[in-house]
């Protein structure tokens, strides 16, 4: 047996133990995530189904604007897949404890490599095919496709996939291997300003006519300018072509970007396995060297800020957040998240008059703030289940500190939530309230989306502090590992239900009774003010109950 | 490290000390081939580290301070695997296997998952892995951490019998006491430089210090830093 090989079993032995373990845990959990992913999944493919419909019902461009989705869909994907790949081997390669035990042993490096390589594709590509087959059911089903569409189609993605992901170690071990560490965050700061950049530029590059107005000298203008992602030479093109081949029953033509699929992924994956023979060891041992680090101050200055600031919190409290912002500070990779998170969604904010929306009709301008409002509170929610959530399971490891410290343990409860909810509140409110300038809404609306997004931020943070330290897992350090279990699963769920209902009863209605505020103007201010007291209330409810059921498992779990 | 020339002959046991931030670790990681030296070269019975990274790393067992474990293997499954990458036939790797499990009495939970073992379990059942293949270079980062008084006296035992049988045996640690113990020869490390080399009456001679090991220690690394 080679040592791939031997790795590959030991890691299908963990698998096989793993899922007896699961087998072990509550039918109830197991049960109530496979009932999520499944309604989510039936949910996307109807969505595709019906988006499918609409695109054929256009005479004479069903198949020019298929061609059209397929290809900018499956560029789009690249790119993600390249950098999420890039980010995934990079953390699996140099930042995991197993790669060093693993080089201490008689294994190649190459096989070492192709290991984590392996377990790279599997990671970054999991969503990739569980969003990817409804899209191809979907299509599949409203074209009517022969019956091999739906297993070749699959055989596709999965072959697709590996081309990113060579694409990304490749580029992981040069960036380890030549950019000097020293400079490697000044790197970081101009990779992600030219990819601010380059969205804001992409913005007003594609912004068309709005929908209504859209003609066919404009659609010849859009495919023009879209034209890049059917290049010939473009992985997802052939992914594109070969969905698309095999939906009309052109087999031979499917065969053919199989193939040419095929032999790119294992062509690059050669490169990829040659690279690491060359770079692996090299770059891993500079990844675990360098000089030592200057010292990063005292943190005075910090302190006093938080401290002055949040002058109306106790004092254990404010020790806590200005803890937890300073870890966050120097956490590249929780602030680069949010960074982007919340940059990108700043941009289109901010280019909302560039976009082919017609402001001019109020109820296209109620509809986008309404969609701003979803989209911001749907990013907060991933930073709140990604990074909040798994706060207190790692200050588990750390626990005796706090533990032998005279601070009630609900005071770090309370520490957690004044952290996510301060935090998670600035950004959120400058992001509506750019979003109401930007659509031109009057003060009371301000006042009224204000209001709900208080709501929302304060819902959510106890939301992830609550069942932080309800479902805790106080073994694993990887946050990553952490969020993956039941209590983060079922802290995105809570989230998602939670941002659906508040956007559904409280910002739908208060848009209702806006529409209305010129002929009943009463009537307007009336339903405003009831609505943003049940936002308050239900907000500051939901907080209650959340760190409430968090507060009563802290107190009595042991570490 | 700064121009560290050592030389560690077969049957011989070796205590590196020094203080926190030395460079015991470091050096260490550069032997079993984690670092890679920025010049010069590491032999491990004759084969160099850079450039027969297989060859040298099938004579040495590592067992680092912070040993690692797949959390979802039995401590049988681990052994088997470590088995498995050095080649022991399956009826030779069973019988080791099973002289490890008896060895280290790890009867009791060799067959849980690793994820539930404690610290001093975890160690146990990484020294069983380091010894399986019976190495010629044994390293061992803190051999004594968070093993209980029974299993110390064990692994000081072990490693004198595989000293006496041909091994080496390269131990960092800062329990002096077992250093002393046990050791042939020590080397005192600090800032990169290797300070004072010999056995621990050779140490004692050259600090002109009487008595333990921990005095003589005290008085290098302090008389190094003046």
């Amino acid at each position: 047996m080679s040592d791939l090989a031997i790795i590959l079993n030991a890691r299908y032995r963990t698998l096989v133990n793993a899922a007896r373990s699961v087998k072990r845990e509550s039918r109830l959990k197991v049960g109530f995530i496979s009932l999520f992913a499944l309604c989510f999944w039936a949910g996307l493919f109807e969505g595709f189904r019906e988006a499918f419909y609409y695109i054929g019902k256009v005479p004479g461009f069903e198949n020019i604007m298929t061609s059209l989705v397929f290809s900018l869909f499956f560029m789009s994907l690249l790119i993600m897949l390249v950098f999420s790949n890039a980010v995934l081997i990079y953390g699996s390669l140099y930042r995991s404890s197993e790669v060093d035990f693993l080089l201490t042993l008689p294994v190649r490096q190459e096989s070492i490599f192709l290991y984590k390589f392996i377990e790279t594709v599997f990671y970054s590509s999991w969503a990739f095919i569980y969003l990817g087959v409804p899209v191809i059911l979907a299509f599949g089903v409203n074209r009517g496709g022969p019956w091999y569409f739906y297993p070749s189609a699959l055989v596709m993605f999965c072959v697709f996939v590996v081309i990113p992901a060579a694409v990304g170690s490749i580029i992981s071990m040069l960036l380890v291997s030549f950019v000097p560490k020293s400079r490697f965050k000044a790197i970081l700061t101009v990779v992600v300003v030219v990819f601010f950049i380059g969205i804001f530029v992409a913005m007003r590059h594609f912004s068309t006519p709005t929908a209504y107005a859209l003609g066919y000298s404009d659609l010849s203008k859009l495919l023009n300018r879209v034209s890049f992602s059917q290049n010939p030479l473009l992985p997802s093109q052939w992914l594109s072509k070969g969905v698309l081949s095999l939906a009309k029953a052109e087999p031979k033509w499917a065969l053919f970007y199989l193939t040419v699929i095929l032999s790119n992924s294992l062509f690059l994956t050669v490169i990829a396995e040659a690279a690491s023979r060359r770079l692996f060891w090299r770059s891993f041992s500079r990844s675990r060297s360098g000089a030592a680090r200057k010292p990063i101050g005292k943190g005075h200055v910090l302190n006093l800020v938080i401290r002055k600031l949040f002058f109306f919190l106790p004092m254990e409290i404010r020790l806590f957040l200005a803890k937890d912002l300073r870890v966050f500070l120097r956490d590249r990779l929780q602030w680069s998240q949010f960074l982007i998170f919340f940059g990108v969604l700043g941009i289109y904010i901010a280019n909302i008059r560039t976009l082919p929306y017609d402001l001019r009709i109020e109820q296209a301008r109620s509809g986008i703030s309404l969609l701003n409002l979803a989209a911001t509170c749907l990013v907060l929610s991933t930073f709140t289940g990604r990074f909040i959530f798994p706060l207190l399971s790692l200050e588990g490891r750390n626990f005796w500190v706090l533990g032998l410290a005279p601070i009630k343990r609900s005071r770090i409860l309370y520490g957690k939530f004044c952290f996510a909810f301060f935090g998670s509140l600035v950004v959120s409110e400058i992001l509506i309230a750019l979003s109401d300038y930007m659509l031109g809404f009057p003060l009371s609306m301000w006042l009224g989306h204000a209001v709900l997004v208080l709501s929302i931020c304060a819902g959510l943070a106890a939301i992830s502090v609550g069942l932080g330290a309800r479902y805790p897992n106080l073994k694993e350090d990887n946050p990553a590992k952490i969020v993956a279990g039941f209590g983060g699963t079922l802290n995105l769920i809570v989230s998602m239900l939670y941002i659906a209902l508040m956007v559904a009863t409280i910002g739908v209605p208060s848009h209702m009774a806006f529409a209305q505020r010129e002929m009943h103007p009463a009537f307007y201010m009336k339903a405003m003010t009831f609505l943003l007291v049940i936002s308050a209330g239900v907000g500051a409810l939901t907080s209650v109950y959340f760190l409430n059921i968090g507060r009563a498992e802290f107190e009595k779990m042991e570490f | 490290m700064k121009n560290l020339s050592l030389t560690i002959p077969s049957g011989e046991i070796f205590a590196f000390l020094g203080p926190n931030g030395a460079g015991k670790t470091t050096t260490i990681k550069m032997i079993v081939g984690l670092l890679r030296p920025s010049s010069g070269s590491i032999c491990v019975c004759g084969h160099d580290v850079a450039t027969d990274a297989i060859a040298a790393k099938e004579a040495i067992s590592y067992v680092p301070d912070q040993p690692y474990l797949y959390e979802k293997l039995t401590g049988r499954e681990f052994l088997q695997f470590i088995a498995d990458i050095y080649r022991l036939d399956s009826a030779m790797a069973a019988a080791r296997v099973d002289e490890m499990v008896r060895l280290f009495e790890l009867e009791e939970f060799v067959d849980q998952l690793t994820g539930d073992y404690s610290h001093g379990m975890k160690q146990r059942v990484v020294m069983a892995g380091a010894l399986l293949h019976d190495p010629k270079v044994i390293i061992i980062d803190e051999p004594m951490v968070g093993l209980d008084p029974k299993s110390m006296r064990l692994v000081k035992d072990i490693l004198r019998e595989k000293a006496r049988l041909g091994a080496c045996v390269f131990m960092s640690t800062h329990t002096l006491s077992v250093a002393e113990e046990i050791a042939d020869r020590v080397g005192i490390i600090d800032r990169g430089d290797l300070v004072a080399l010999g056995t621990p009456q050779e140490l004692r001679d050259m600090a002109h210090v009487e008595g333990r090991l921990e005095d003589v220690f005290l008085a290098i690394t302090e008389g190094a830093n003046v």
